[in-house]
Order: structure tokens, then sequence, then C-alpha cells
């Protein structure tokens, strides 16, 4: 299992490409990736086409990746995003 | 649309939430229980994280975040509405205006964000340690949403490319479905490829959302306001097809005053027939006759006024937002037309055949066209002036903290509309004026008490129409000029001599020459002597007038007139020798030619007409003019009877070629100084002629 922790306050189109990086080469590399969003209180649109493409990913690969300490905000913006939680 | 464009936009629409919101914070500290005032509040700031976050300010966005969820909690009752927190609100709106309004925003310190954020964070963490907190729940509708509905299908699909102009589509979602409930929400991912192929920083989201929304169509539309034109927006309304037929509720109508104190049971249907009739007659506003015959209370009128507001605001309007740039030059546009058309017109004079004739009745037609097109661009130009007024709430209440007074600020006739141009220009003078009312007129409470008042001053600022004009009026109940010190200093000035006999109103006017002031000290805010001249400098180009009323302990009244609009007008073009002018037709009674006999020489008077029973001061304008006439006797001549502000004076001329439409050009000081000159006009053929400002002749031949 790996986890990822993300330090961004407002983690958005800045960051995604890195993110998008690191995610494909975790997921190579581990079955479970965790998302540790403890600290973030805002995602962009980019970040979360980023997970759900990757979480189709992951599902078509048996491999599964779990979102961690998601904030009341963030994960509204999530579900707008649409990612179900 | 380019990030400068988009910030652009965003500064225009930030000022004027800015101002609303200034204006609605000094109205929480009077009223602090006042939900609806919460609530407005709390969108302002709401719409300001939105589109601060969209013009990509995010040191702003972030910060009207924190205010957001700081009246989230004022409006949840969790955190109270305090001398301290109205204090912390507004220097947050200082440090924003810094943030938005700075070129750069580098004069904004960030030291200074710091300390406000730890000051609202105090507040609203005190204020959650109470609340019980439902996690499970994701709240979607924010506002709760009446039973006047409006449904929306809202199709939003971006470019991919949008993030590179710093747009966030989640974020504009985000502010839509804050509008309202949604009723559904689907992500419409079809295009989004595989996680292995995608193109991270591409977009490849859209949305189909049904709102269920209080909003107007043009609320919703202001969402998208930045990406309409390169994405594919759609917004349908569907309101008919969600609503039970059977319970639909009726559109809200816009009611006239009266009809809502009839609703509110104030008046009963008789007694409105009886206003309504009188108001034919007399032309009063409904509000004041109800007050005056009785049958209502001021405050009655207000409720009904503000219950009017409601409802206007409910109603739909189909609107767009045109750059001001574009109306001016619209505007310019029209008065080349129409001095065309009077070109057109003097040819049609000079051609005395069928041809003539038959171009006079086709430029008839063409003028009756131009001055309904002349109308309706007027009234796009012009806007109520409540918002203007409302900007000062806040600077009479700091002003009034920074001197220990306590000065309540009352707004009328808010809704009174005057021209673009006007409104960007009396802002400072009124300012200037409200300011020598806080600063030397209202006393401070101990002063007010001993002397029999309450001990809150009050400042109103009122605006209404009277007779083609605008007049606006700031009263205050202070302690009054004391008009011998006026005279003292007058005298000392050498104005007027020791033993001379002067009106009242001539002694207070003496009060817009430069350098005079009786103030004893001179104050932070006013004092200084100047000022007062400037004022009645820019009120003077703006064709307006002012006069200061004012009683010794019972307060002042500075009245000031202005014309509805300053860039068309109606007028009499006259004749002076081989010159013309043009007298505005506003100021025109009528022309006589009189009899030999009614002309008269009265000493301390000069020249004098015999008008109706009453003498009135003859002008000879070819002597204050300076130019040659070409008759010299007035029973040979023609007098045009002028009045302004109920002072009358006959104007000799030499014939009165007629009336027409002029386009107002102003004149640089340097072509004339003489104040009985206002601008000048392009004629038909041409030429120009100047018009002659009847006040300032008045004032120029000394009252």
């Amino acid at each position: 299992m790996k986890i990822i922790k993300i330090k961004e306050e407002t983690f958005g189109i800045k960051h995604a490409r890195d993110f998008y990086n690191s995610l494909k080469d975790e997921l190579i590399d581990n079955d479970e990736v965790v998302l540790d969003f403890a600290g973030v209180k805002r995602i962009d649109l980019s970040i979360a086409q980023i997970i759900i493409a990757a979480g189709r990913s992951a599902r078509k690969n048996k491999k599964t990746i779990k979102l961690k300490s998601v904030s009341e905000n963030l994960k509204y913006q999530m579900i707008i995003g649409g990612l179900k939680l | 649309m380019s990030e400068i464009d988009i910030r652009s936009i965003f500064k225009t629409e930030a000022k004027e939430i800015i101002e609303n919101l200034e204006s609605d914070v000094v109205r929480l500290e009077e009223s602090s229980e006042d939900e609806k005032i919460i609530n407005r509040i709390f969108r302002y700031f709401h719409t300001l994280k939105g589109s601060s976050g969209i013009a990509g300010l995010t040191h702003v966005y972030e910060f009207s975040h924190l205010l957001e969820n700081l009246l989230d909690d004022v409006r949840s009752g969790h955190v109270e509405v305090t001398d301290s927190l109205i204090d912390l609100i507004f220097d947050s709106i200082d440090w924003m205006k810094g943030a938005i309004f700075s070129e750069d925003g580098t004069e904004v310190s960030e030291n200074n964000r710091e300390k406000l954020s730890s000051r609202i964070y105090a507040f609203t963490a005190g204020g959650r340690e109470v609340i019980t907190k439902e996690t499970d729940e994701i709240k979607i509708a924010r506002e709760p949403v009446e039973s006047g509905a409006k449904y929306y299908n809202i199709k939003a699909f971006f470019k991919e490319d949008i993030f590179e102009s710093g747009i966030d589509p989640l974020m504009i979602i985000e502010d839509l479905m804050s509008m309202g409930r949604v009723v559904s929400n689907r992500v419409i991912k079809k295009k989004l490829p595989s996680f292995e192929s995608m193109d991270p920083e591409c977009c490849y989201f859209g949305w189909e959302i049904v709102l269920e929304t209080e909003s107007a169509v043009t609320e919703i539309k202001d969402v998208f306001l930045f990406v309409e034109e390169e994405n594919n927006i759609t917004i349908e309304d569907e309101t008919s097809n969600y609503r039970n037929k059977g319970s639909e509720e009726k559109l809200p109508l816009e009611k006239k005053i009266g009809e809502i104190m009839v609703d509110k049971g104030i008046l009963t249907d008789k007694e409105l027939n009886e206003v309504v009739t009188i108001q034919d007659k007399e032309g009063d506003r409904i509000g004041d006759i109800v007050v005056k015959k009785g049958y209502a209370t001021k405050d009655d009128v207000n409720i009904a006024l503000i219950e009017q507001e409601r409802l206007k605001k409910k109603i739909e309007l189909q609107t767009v937002r045109v750059d001001t740039i574009k109306l001016d030059n619209l505007l310019n546009l029209l008065g080349e037309i129409v001095i065309g058309q009077s070109t057109l017109t003097r040819i049609a004079d000079e051609i005395d055949n069928e041809y003539g004739d038959e171009l006079k009745r086709a430029l008839y037609g063409i003028n009756r066209t131009t001055r309904e097109f002349q109308e309706q661009i007027m009234s796009i130009r012009m806007i109520p002036i409540g918002p203007t007024f409302n900007q000062f709430r806040r600077f009479v209440r700091d002003s009034a903290h920074l001197l220990g007074k306590e000065i309540k600020l009352i707004i009328e006739g808010g809704e009174t509309e005057l021209d673009k141009t006007v409104i960007e220009k009396i802002g400072d003078p009124l300012k200037h004026m409200i300011r020598n009312s806080i600063d030397h007129g209202i006393e401070p409470p101990e002063e007010r008490v001993a002397a029999g008042k309450n001990r809150s001053g009050e400042i109103i600022l009122r605006a209404y129409h009277q007779e083609g004009n605008v007049f606006i009026e700031i009263v205050d109940d202070g302690r009054g000029i004391d008009i011998e010190k006026v005279r003292e200093k007058a005298i000392h000035l050498k104005y007027i001599e020791p033993d001379e006999e002067i009106a009242r109103e001539k002694l207070l006017s003496f009060l817009f020459m430069p350098g005079f002031s009786t103030a004893e000290k001179v104050g932070d805010l006013s004092g200084r002597g100047v000022g007062m001249d400037v004022v009645k400098t820019n009120i003077d180009s703006l064709r307006g007038s002012v006069e200061i009323k004012s009683e010794k302990g019972s307060g002042s009244t500075v009245k000031i007139k202005l014309p509805l609009t300053l860039a068309i007008i109606d007028s009499m073009l006259v004749r002076i020798g081989k010159n013309r002018y043009i007298i505005p037709l506003l100021s025109v009674v009528e022309t006589i030619r009189p009899a030999k006999d009614d002309i008269k020489t009265i000493e301390g008077k000069g020249e004098v007409l015999l008008y109706r029973g009453e003498f009135i001061t003859l002008v000879r304008l070819y002597d204050v003019l300076g130019i040659d006439a070409e008759y010299h006797n007035p029973w040979e001549a023609l007098v045009v009877i002028a009045e302004s502000e109920d002072r009358r004076l006959g104007l000799l001329i030499d014939d009165m070629p007629g009336q027409q439409q002029i386009v107002i050009k102003s004149l640089d000081n340097y072509i004339t100084k003489s104040r009985a000159i206002s601008g000048a006009s392009i004629l038909g053929d041409g030429t120009v002629a100047l018009i002659i400002d009847i006040f300032g002749l008045i004032e120029e031949l000394g009252g």
C-alpha cells in the first residue's frame, strides 16, 4: 500500500501533471494507493478528473484507490466533480 | 477572453458589490437582527468569492471564503452582531478593496490579512463550538427556496484548454449550485479518456443540472459571465415542466405603491381613490399625499416602498450589461444626427417649391423618430441615485465615530433617476457637503442633549424630480449656520460694507466664495474654507445650482438643482445683431414686444420692464456680451422673459429664428469665463452658437 500525502491547501491545475505522474507510477507498483487529503481545503476539476480516471483504471486492473481525511468542504467539491464518496 | 479582461470585468463588478456591501453593513449596525440584510451580506461575500476565484485573485478568494463562513455563522445565529464584528467586517472590506483595486495587489499587506484572518477565526471558532454538525449530509442548497421558485435546466460544457485561462469549472458549478436546490446533477464524463492516455491539464467534463431557484435567469447567466462566450452554456427555463399546474403560484407583478398599501390594510380602496385623484391634480407623490392626509405614517409608506422594491426584484428582467463608453458613443452619434437634421431643415427652408415642402414633411417624420430615439437613449442613460447615496452610509458612520458623534443617515428618494454623467460628477460635491454637516453641523451628543435635541443627529439625503429638474437636498438637524458670523466674515473680506443691508440668502451664498469659512477651528474633515467654492464650480459645470438655507440651532439644508440630462435639450434660438445665441427652453416663460411705456428706470434697480404687474430687470444682452445689436429700443426689439429659481428677467433680443433641439458641447475656460455662457452648440449651417445660462447670467449681474 502506498500513501500519497497531499500538502497543498489548494490543490489544482498547477499540481495536476505532477500528481498525475506520481499516481500513474504508484498504480503500477502498488495494489492499493491511498490519497491523504488532510490539510487540503480545495481541489479543482483537473484533480477530480485525474482521481476518477485513475479509479476506473485501478478497478480495471483490480487495484484500489482510497481517499483519506477528506473534509466536508472537499467532499462537497468532489461530489460536484462527479466522484461518489 | 484574456485574464486582463476577466480582471477588468471583475473589478467593475466588485466595485458595485463593495458599495452595496458597505451600505448594508452600516444598516446591519443599525438593525442587527435583520435577516434580510445578513443574507444579502452573505451573498455579497459569496459572489466576491466566486468571481475573485475566476479572476485568479486567489488571496481575495480565500479571504472572502473566510468572510462567507463568518456571515454563515451570523445568519445561523452562532455569531452575534456586535460592534467588534462590524469593525472586523469593515476592516476586512478595506483589505479587500486594497487587494482588488491596487494596480497589482502589491499594496496589500499579507501581514494584515493574517491578522484579519485570525480575528475572523476567533469569531467563527467561538461560534462553532456549539454547532452540531451533520457530517453525513452534504448540504447542496444553502439558500432556502421559496414557493415562487423557477426551474432551470443548465447545460455547461467547457473547452478543453479552459484551465489555461485560470478558470476552474468546478468553482463555477459550485457557485451555480449555491443559488438554489439542485434537483438533479449529471456530470457528463463521456469525453474522459483512459487514465493512461489522458492529458491531466485538459478539461473533459460537462454538467447537466436542474436547479430550483428564486434567482432570475440574468443572475444564473452572471455565474457564467466570464466563460459564456467561448464555452457551450445553455440555460432553459423548465418551470412549466416541473410545477404542478394546479398549485401554480401567480408570478409576482409590479405593483403600485397605493395597491401595496391597500393590500397591507394601510389604506382603504376609497382612500386610495381619493389620493390618486389628488395626485392626478397636483402631481405630488402618493406617499406624501397619504401622510399629509393622515391616512398613514411615514413608516407605513416606507414599509410599502420596501415591499414594492422586493416585488420589483422578483420580476425577471432580460437585461444585458453594456459598457458605458458605448452608450456615450451612441449619444454622440445621435448628436451628429440632430446636427445633420438641422442642416437639412435649413436647406428645406431655402427650397421654395414643392420639393422643399416634401423634404419638410419627410424631415418632420424623421424628427419625430429621432426624438423618440433620443428619449430611449436617455432612458438607458438614466440611473437611480440610490447607490450614490448609499455609498455615504459608511462615510457618515466612520466620520461620526472619528469625531465622537452619533449620526444617522436617512436616504429618501433613492429611486430618483439622473443622467449617468451627472451621477458620476455629483459624488464629490455631495461628499463635501455631507462632511461639512458632520464636522460643523451636527453637535456632539452632550451638546445636543443640553439643547433639548436627541443625542443622535440626523442627516437626510433626499432626491426628487420637479419641473424637469432633479433636486438633491442635504438636510441636517445640527446647530445651523451663525448668520452673524457669515456677515462679519463677509465684511472682513470686503464683500459687503459694514452697514450694508443684505438679504439672508445672499449672505449665505458667500459661503461658496473661495476661502470663506466661519469655522473656528480647522477639523480633520473640513473648515479650511476650501471646498465649497469647488462644490459650486462642480455643480455649475453640471448646469446646476446650489443654495443654502439655515436656522441657527435648527440645522441647515443645502439644495442642489440639476438638469435631468446634460446632452441634448430643447432650446430657443435668438439673434442679436449678426450673432445667434441659444436659450434653454426650460428657462423661457414667453417672448413679448413691450410697449414703450412699460420700460422704466428705477434708482438702485436700473432699467426695468413692467411685466404682468411687476417690474423685472431688463437686460440688454448686447451690452453684457459686448456685441452690436440691430435694435436698441426695447419697443422695437423683442424681449424674452426668462426665469431661474423664481427670479425673472427680460432679455433684449433682435429676433427669434425658432426653436430646436440642440446638442450641448462644453466650452473650455479659455474661450469664456463668463458664467452667463454655459456651453455651445453646432447649428444646422455648421456655425457655433453659445448657450446663455439664465441662472449664471443672474449671478453675473449680481443677483
